[in-house]
């Protein structure tokens, strides 16, 4: 069973379909990118999950239970979600112990938490104080609380300096090494994701594609692209061999899922001269924006 | 159930709007107490150290009730209104526990402040040197009355708070109720109706006399029934709604 499983899961409000017929797995000891443009329905998946918003059809399950069965819920999932406020007249301390009280949490792993998220000296202030970036992690600090083999994490970027996410995701990295598991959303690929292990790609409200990192880079292959000035004899010799050649500008071409060996080869039997060769790589985040094109940008 | 309850307690400790709120309630209290000590000697006023002066100095005390009651309103609606209702669900996602954690916990509050009230007014009228207290069958109705009539108004502010949500609307229907809506009543001729509001509720349990006024018993049933009815509402609201 899946630490996170996602089935069928659909949420329409009113007429607006949020979610529609989405499911997913994530497995243990992974970081999972949730990812998808503005208005696709990640937060509304995650507050499902989370048992905040009520289904219209279909399960979001942790560990095979609906979060709302969970006897001390804070023991298995934390989550650090948008939107969730904070009193802003009460101490970062006293925010968590107030956190902590109902789960049976005791206080002393509030000085341990706000430690972990490095908040330690500020622990005696008001929130109200607070930077965007201390309330992220002050909020992180609250999902650590149970020390929760789960985290589930909405946007957890925003707000964040450079620095800030850079410790994000080595924090996050190493709870996965432990065993953790991690999912986390963003609709900005290259903060946080691409340090995932695995994606979970929707745009309006439905799946584009899910798998590992590797497994969606492989099947789009590799190009090269060639500077030639004889970029018409090349292209010519390419696709007459079979392979997929385009002319990219009068001195360059672009040949498709080959391998640099082959176009090598090509090259010289056709005794042409080159200036330069290079292999293009396609990342995960030209595969996002391909994947995801033309979505509009709501919300 | 009791750590919930006592997470309540936290949260209103640790926030400063409670302090406010027991603030002004002692001290619109203290002027009225002080009104009636201050209208001692003249015409229509009781005697100094009469039985009939202790009860209307304790009763002078109930206006502050008043702003209790909105306590018990900010209870439930200050979640909403800094979206700490999201980490609370987190914590426990059982809504109708929260919600019944609430409403007892603002029940506790209303005790507690009534209390207060009557020791300030008390202690103001024992200080005077002009008022005695008897601790009669009269005057024990009227403090147990007190301190349960609070704690109902309390409940009831929590209740209204998750049936409204907006903090400023909700935090307006109890004065707005109390002050106008049932100063009203007589002048539409509804007297009848009278007993039966919350603040003639309140009167009958606390042994006050009036016209049509409803045995204690009666009064203590259909107050269950108004908070009952009203926190069942909040709580079918709160389970249904998706918290966004």
């Amino acid at each position: 069973m899946a630490p996170i499983s996602v089935r069928g899961l659909t949420k329409r409000f009113g007429p607006i379909t949020a979610v529609d017929d989405l499911s997913f797995d994530v497995q243990q000891g992974t970081i999972t990118g949730f990812l998808g443009p503005n208005g696709a329905g990640k937060t509304t998946t995650l507050r499902t999950l989370l048992g905040l918003v009520h289904p219209t059809a279909g399960t979001a399950l942790i560990d095979g239970m609906l979060y709302a069965r969970l006897e001390r819920p804070a023991l298995s999932v934390g989550a650090v979600l948008e939107a969730a406020g904070f009193q802003p007249g009460r101490t970062a301390r006293n925010h968590l112990r107030i956190l902590a009280h109902p789960n049976g949490i005791p206080t002393r792993r509030v000085d341990d938490v706000l430690d972990e998220v490095e908040l330690s000296d500020a622990a005696g202030r008001r929130v109200s104080g607070f930077s965007l970036g201390m309330r992220q992690r002050l909020m992180l600090a609250g999902a650590l609380l149970g020390d929760p083999g789960i985290l589930v994490l909405d946007e957890p970027t925003n707000g964040l300096d450079p620095a800030g996410v850079h410790w994000l995701r080595q924090f996050l990295r190493t709870r996965a090494d432990a065993g953790g598991t991690v999912l986390v959303s963003s609709h900005l690929l290259a903060e946080l994701a691409v340090s995932a292990d695995a994606v979970v790609i929707i745009k309006n409200g439905r799946l584009v594609t899910e798998g590992s990192v590797a497994e969606l880079v492989r099947p789009v292959g590799a190009s090269v692209r060639v500077r030639t000035p004889q970029a018409d004899q090349l292209h010519q010799v390419l696709t007459s061999q079979g392979f997929r050649a385009e002319l990219s500008s009068p001195d360059e071409v672009v040949a498709r899922d080959v391998a640099t060996r082959q176009v090598g080869e090509a090259v010289a039997a056709a005794g042409l001269v080159v200036y330069e060769m290079k292999v293009e790589q396609p990342n995960l985040e030209d595969i996002f924006l391909e994947l995801t094109a033309g979505a509009k940008s709501a919300s | 159930m009791i750590a919930l309850v006592r997470t309540e307690l936290l949260k209103l400790y640790w926030t400063r709007a409670t302090w406010g709120f027991l603030a002004a309630a002692t001290l619109i209290s203290v002027v009225r107490v002080e009104l009636v000590l201050g209208s001692l000697g003249k015409v229509g006023s009781p005697p100094p150290g009469s039985r009939q002066l202790t009860l209307d100095l304790l009763g002078a005390s109930s206006v502050g009730v008043l702003v209790i009651a909105m306590l018990g309103v900010v209870i439930v609606t200050r979640e909403f209104h800094h979206a700490t209702w999201t980490s609370t669900l987190l914590g426990t996602p059982d809504r109708r526990r929260v919600l019944t954690a609430k409403f007892v916990t603002a029940a506790l509050v209303g005790v507690i402040g009534a209390a207060l009230l009557f020791v300030v007014a008390a202690g103001l009228g024992l200080a005077s040197g002009k008022v005695q207290l008897y601790l009669d069958a009269r005057q024990l109705q009227l403090i147990a009355g007190g301190l349960l009539a609070t704690a109902w108004w309390t409940w009831l502010g929590a209740a209204i708070g998750t049936v409204v949500r907006s903090q400023t609307i909700a935090l307006l229907i109890p004065p707005l109720w109390m002050l106008v809506v049932e100063t009203l009543i007589p002048a539409y001729g509804l007297d009848r109706i009278l007993p039966w509001t919350p603040g003639g509720l309140a009167g009958a349990i606390s042994g006050a006399k009036f016209a049509g006024v409803a045995p204690v018993w009666a009064a203590v049933l259909v107050m269950l029934g108004y908070g009952l009815v009203l926190s069942a509402l909040g709580v079918r609201r709160a389970m249904r709604s998706d918290v966004c």
